[in-house]
């Protein structure tokens, strides 16, 4: 965006508006399967589009090398690693028609780091991508130095890795009457830091978020801001600290997560919540959806601005290690180890579905947890803060609406002696001889023998995915740590048994299990 | 001047593969039938003369024909090293696959058989269901450090032809004195 221009005009700078336009213009749409047989290609496509750094305009395909104003260091980084700084998604109706030829506008998250901050920002837009006739859309992130310089800080704070949300408009007409609605989702991709053009450990590529457009929210009322919902399942089963400072739980509800509704909505205080009802009480799940484009650009919505509304923080787990009798597990967590955290959406503040992975990278700490020898398991924690954000949208013909978001902040230390990692659950029940037993009357090829004085470690792909790896604002979050020369899982057999076993829990040690487990005997 | 109108002509031989055999080098030709694992690392400790076992990670069959190994090798390996012999045992016979483990096949499968390398054949797009095993001894006189054994050399056979590829083990034996206690 240019310097000096409202973001809100972001969006005009990408297509033509056709101000005046009736909202309830009574046009013909088109019914919703016929969608289906549009006249573009199957294959992703995106159209050019601009990027506006503070000083020039540069136009870039998504997909192709960026033009000659950018360095040659990072040209190289593009050749070499094409598909890294790609994002990409699809857009479907919530009964999961793809909708076509919709913008899809992408944005830096760029929250301030003080989560009790209530000041107003806005995100930069990064650029717009078009949905192809199956819903898909992709858009390939511009290297950092092309980048807003709100967005390259934060790339800068997270080594490299710049989050994004994107966000359709449509229209859904029901029964004679055209509604808004909209859309978002939410990935992270790395793009690079001031002095580093390429990612220290292996930057995987970013994975596809599903978007379903759903009625706009209520104009803000502040009542979400104090409805911070404490009364659903998750803050029932969430794992606590004792006075004794051991973290006890339900290791079952981390690992499955928090049950769902049948629109996706984690079960809060109103299971019966439907997003596809809108603030006039008109369920418009059966609704045609079509696209909001620049030849019928019906009631274009524009991005305005975000303000935290809410902060708390939580132990999120990382990872866990597992020791059989007479062996050490270990989980490294060190500089550059990423873990992909959950962000969630919500149209009314109170109800969240799963929006889309967040990347979060270790800064400045790091981490070894290697227990003496003897069985153990335990799962490892780290202090992480989160923010519910509440986005403001402005309609050319229906006003402002608005969105949320419960998404990580970054490391959060509360002092107090309290440190940034410890053990979480004792996840050692894993590691009992009926497990081994179970494992190798099903999964013999899972199962290695392992003699004393020799071990193993996990370097590569991405580990278990936590349902409730958090637990914040009511709400269970998701995570998933990748293994890499920065983030591993080892093994040590010591000298006395005469053999040991371990275990993948879906793979054999050799074949990028998401855990090991270890059986030592008695 | 005689001298060098042989050399000419067995480089000139070489650079057409005429001469491969003679000279040592395999006929056979790289293809990929397994899928190359990696990401994991694993070590051992040893002593100088121990026997190790040294097994290939689980063999996926990525080639939509049945394939047949032949043989397993460490291609760099050194002259502390000698391997003694390469076997297979299907995993029906065993409490799983090993990576490293000091000692020998019957010592670590009492109750398996060790067979011939050639009886690990695997089908068409499937997950072996064999282990293929390779056993060395270290010299008595091996020197104190690490040996990595990063890849592994594996010939294989499919209808009558013989292929090769190279796995990765990312295996270290960390010799030393005496074992910890």
């Amino acid at each position: 965006m240019l310097p000096g221009q409202p973001a809100g005009d972001s969006h005009a700078q990408t297509r033509s508006i056709q101000e005046g336009e009736p909202m309830n213009v009574d046009r013909q749409p088109q019914p919703e399967h016929l969608d289906l047989r549009k006249r573009r290609p199957a294959i992703a496509r995106a159209r050019p589009l601009r990027i506006l750094s503070a000083a020039a305009t540069v136009l870039i395909v998504p997909g192709m090398a960026a033009s000659g104003a950018l360095a040659n260091s990072t040209t190289a980084a593009a050749h070499t690693q094409p598909t890294v700084r790609t994002v990409s998604g699809v857009v479907l109706s919530p009964r999961g028609a793809p909708i076509s030829d919709d913008a899809v506008m992408i944005y830096a998250s760029t929250p301030p780091r003080d989560s009790t901050s209530r000041n107003a920002w806005t995100d930069p837009l990064l650029g717009t991508a078009t949905t192809d006739s199956a819903g898909r859309w992709s858009f390939t992130i511009p290297e950092y130095p092309e980048l807003p310089h709100a967005a390259q800080q934060a790339a800068q704070t997270n080594n490299g890795y710049v989050t994004v949300t994107a966000q359709a408009h449509a229209t859904a007409r029901y029964r004679g009457q055209t509604y808004p609605v909209s859309a978002s989702g939410v990935a992270s991709a790395w793009v690079g830091t001031a002095t580093a053009a390429r990612p220290t450990t292996g930057a995987m590529a970013p994975r596809a978020v599903t978007m379903t457009v759903r009625p706009q929210g209520r104009a803000v009322s502040g009542a979400e801001v104090a409805a911070a919902v404490s009364g659903g399942y998750a803050a029932a089963h969430a794992p606590r600290l004792t006075a004794t400072g051991v973290m006890v739980g339900n290791a079952h509800y981390i690992r499955d997560g928090v049950p769902t509704n049948r629109f996706g909505y984690q079960i809060t205080s109103d299971n019966d919540y439907n997003p596809n009802v809108t603030t006039t009480g008109v369920d418009i799940t059966r609704a045609v959806y079509r696209a909001v484009g620049p030849a019928d650009a019906v009631n274009p919505c524009n991005y305005v601005s975000s303000v935290i509304v809410g902060h708390s923080w939580a132990y999120t787990v990382l990872g866990e290690h597992h020791a059989g009798s007479d062996s050490s597990g270990s989980f490294t967590y060190t500089v550059g180890a990423s873990t992909e955290l959950g962000t969630y959406a919500s149209a009314d503040g109170e109800n969240f579905s799963f929006s889309g992975y967040e990347k979060f990278t270790a800064g400045g700490s790091t981490s070894n947890y290697i227990n003496p020898p003897g069985r153990d398991g335990h799962q490892t924690v780290e202090s992480l803060q989160y923010i519910k954000v509440r986005q403001k949208f402005h309609c050319l013909r229906t006003g402002d609406y608005y969105q949320y978001r419960i998404q990580e902040n970054g490391v959060f230390n509360p002092g107090n002696d309290w440190v940034v990692f410890r053990d979480g659950i004792d996840v050692s029940s894993w590691d009992s001889r009926s497990q081994f037993r179970r494992y190798l009357a099903h999964h013999r090829k899972y199962v290695n023998m392992i003699k004393p004085n020799a071990g193993f470690t996990l370097t590569k792909n991405r580990a278990y995915t936590y349902g409730a790896a958090a637990t914040v604002l009511g709400i269970g979050i998701r995570a998933e740590s990748t293994h890499s020369t920065a983030v591993s899982q080892g093994y040590r057999a010591g000298p006395a048994k005469i053999a040991h076993h371990v275990w993948g829990s879906n793979a054999a040690y050799a074949d990028n299990p998401q855990i090991a487990y270890a059986y030592s005997g008695s | 001047m005689v001298h060098r109108r042989v050399a000419a002509l067995v480089s000139g031989l070489l650079a057409l593969g005429l001469l491969g055999p003679v000279t040592g080098c395999s006929s056979s030709t790289e293809r990929t039938a397994f899928q190359d694992p990696s990401g994991f690392s694993q070590w051992i400790d040893v002593t100088p003369g121990s026997l190790v076992d040294i097994g290939l990670p689980p063999l996926h069959n990525v080639s939509g024909q049945e394939v047949r190994v032949v043989d397993m090798q460490w291609p760099d390996k050194p002259g502390a090293v000698t391997v003694l012999r390469v076997t297979a045992v299907p995993y029906a016979e065993s409490d799983g696959g090993i990576g490293l483990a000091r000692g020998t096949v019957e010592s670590l499968f009492p109750t398996g058989t060790p067979r011939p390398v050639s009886s690990a054949v695997t089908k068409p797009h499937t997950d072996s269901d064999w282990m293929v095993i390779m056993n060395v001894r270290l010299d008595s006189h091996a020197n104190i450090g690490a040996i990595p054994f990063e890849k592994a050399r594996v010939e294989y056979a499919v209808d009558g032809r013989t292929y090769w590829q190279y796995l990765t083990v990312n295996a270290e034996l960390r010799v030393m004195k005496r074992l910890p206690s």
